[in-house]
């Protein structure tokens, strides 16, 4: 290693710089109390989700050959807001979801409206939706559905969708050995 | 802040033929991803080159003898450690941003290419992230010789890992995932930049993330500097 250019220091080699230590103390000191501010303010929730819209999701997940998220709520159900919180905020979930599904949400406007589009009536229909949020996964092939109805809090729901991941992946698999993979690429 | 010392940091990594396959691997891997991958995804590869360029940067020092000769110079040990931090994190900073940048012009040639922003602000969190875990590898060389902060940082990310796969067994553990989730906040702090700039600020990620880096600069200063250093070692 080439030596450093020689040059006077004042005062001692091991001084240490006060002014890092004084920032790395008041930086603490303001975690510590943002910290606490937080728990009982917490800030407003973040939809992290990268959604995508109705019309052209099912060909989107041939494509990408990834199943379909379908998340259905509405903008008075207080549960859908807590899974908004806890699962479409978090970072980490919210990547998975992004990346291994093609996700859609589906508003119900019949109480601020008095009525849905067609294309909402006809997916609530098709999922059989009685209550909000129901989650729905579906295989982009072959029209196969699995659901998840209520918030169940967020270890469930991360259940709910590893598992109909899973299934996926291994159906996928197993068409690929079987040799009737074609999806478009 | 010291330009020969960060320079010469930058040359010993780059005269390291183990280091510079590393990088290499772990630069082409998610290329490739992003070339031959029917979504054009590229794969995630984090804080990976700071632990390739941060691996022992104090520690193999004062292995093979370099730093009680250097130490014999006009050098404060503060200045070292901080160039030391600023070269690998500069180093992998650079690298970070280069492969956001090859792997968006890929994708976008192959017609697939995600909106332009939340790829800048995605390498900017990389970028962010290089800094925090550099002067976390910082905090651990300090103290561990050789490539022992290496060694220290992946058993530490591994209990911390483990913390949050015990803690999801059952609901009354969960605390044991939080304590777990926490520990690897301070082992790899981020900023979430969408949550920073967005509506939703949390002014608790914000100076976390900066406190978690000063306080491993200081304190990998103050270890440094109560160092006794023998001039016969290694």
């Amino acid at each position: 290693m080439p030596p450093a250019e020689p040059r006077a220091v004042r005062g001692s080699a091991r001084a240490a710089p006060r002014a890092l230590l004084v920032l790395a103390g008041l930086l603490l000191a303001a975690r510590v109390g943002a910290g606490i501010y937080e728990h009982y303010r917490p800030p407003q929730p973040q939809d992290r989700v990268e959604w995508h819209a109705m019309a052209g999701a099912p060909e989107r997940a041939r494509k990408v050959d990834r199943p379909l998220l379908y998340d259905f709520s509405a903008d008075w159900c207080e549960p859908c807001r807590s899974m908004e919180r806890e699962v479409f905020d978090d970072r980490h979930e919210a990547e998975v979801i992004s990346h291994s599904f093609v996700p859609v949400r589906v508003v119900d406007r019949r109480r601020e409206e008095g009525r849905n589009s067609p294309a909402v009536d006809s997916l609530q229909a098709r999922f059989r939706v009685t209550a909000f949020p129901t989650l729905v996964v579906v295989w982009p092939r072959d029209g196969h559905s699995e659901s998840a109805v209520g918030f169940q809090g967020r270890r469930e729901t991360h259940r709910f969708l590893t598992r109909a991941l899973a299934k996926f992946q291994q159906e996928k698999m197993l068409r690929s050995f079987q040799g009737s993979d074609s999806t478009p690429r | 802040m010291n330009l020969t010392l960060i320079r010469a940091l930058l040359l010993q990594r780059m005269l390291s033929p183990v280091r510079i396959c590393l990088v290499v691997a772990f630069f082409l891997f998610p290329l490739m991803l992003a070339a031959f991958e029917a979504d054009a995804r590229m794969a995630n590869m984090d804080y990976v080159f700071v632990l390739i360029l941060g691996a022992g940067m104090v520690g193999q020092d004062v292995t093979s003898g370099v730093l009680q000769g250097l130490l014999a110079r006009p050098v404060r040990r503060s200045e070292y450690l901080v160039s030391r931090w600023l070269a690998v994190a500069l180093g992998s900073a650079f690298l970070t941003l280069l492969l956001a940048a090859l792997g968006y012009l890929i994708a976008a040639a192959r017609g697939n290419a995600a909106d332009l922003g939340p790829v800048a602000v995605r390498a900017c969190e990389g970028v962010l992230t290089d800094f925090g875990v550099a002067a976390v590898l910082a905090f651990f060389s300090s103290w561990m010789n050789g490539l022992g902060d290496l060694a220290v940082f992946l058993m530490a990310s591994l209990g911390a890992q483990l913390c949050e796969g015990i803690g999801s067994i059952k609901p009354a553990w969960e605390w044991v995932a939080r304590v777990g989730r926490e520990f690897d906040g301070c082992l790899s702090p981020r900023l979430d930049l969408t949550q920073a700039l967005g509506p939703g600020v949390s002014a608790f990620a914000v100076v976390s993330y900066f406190s978690t880096v000063t306080l491993c600069l200081a304190l990998a200063i103050v270890i440094l500097n109560r160092r006794e250093l023998s001039y016969a070692s290694g």
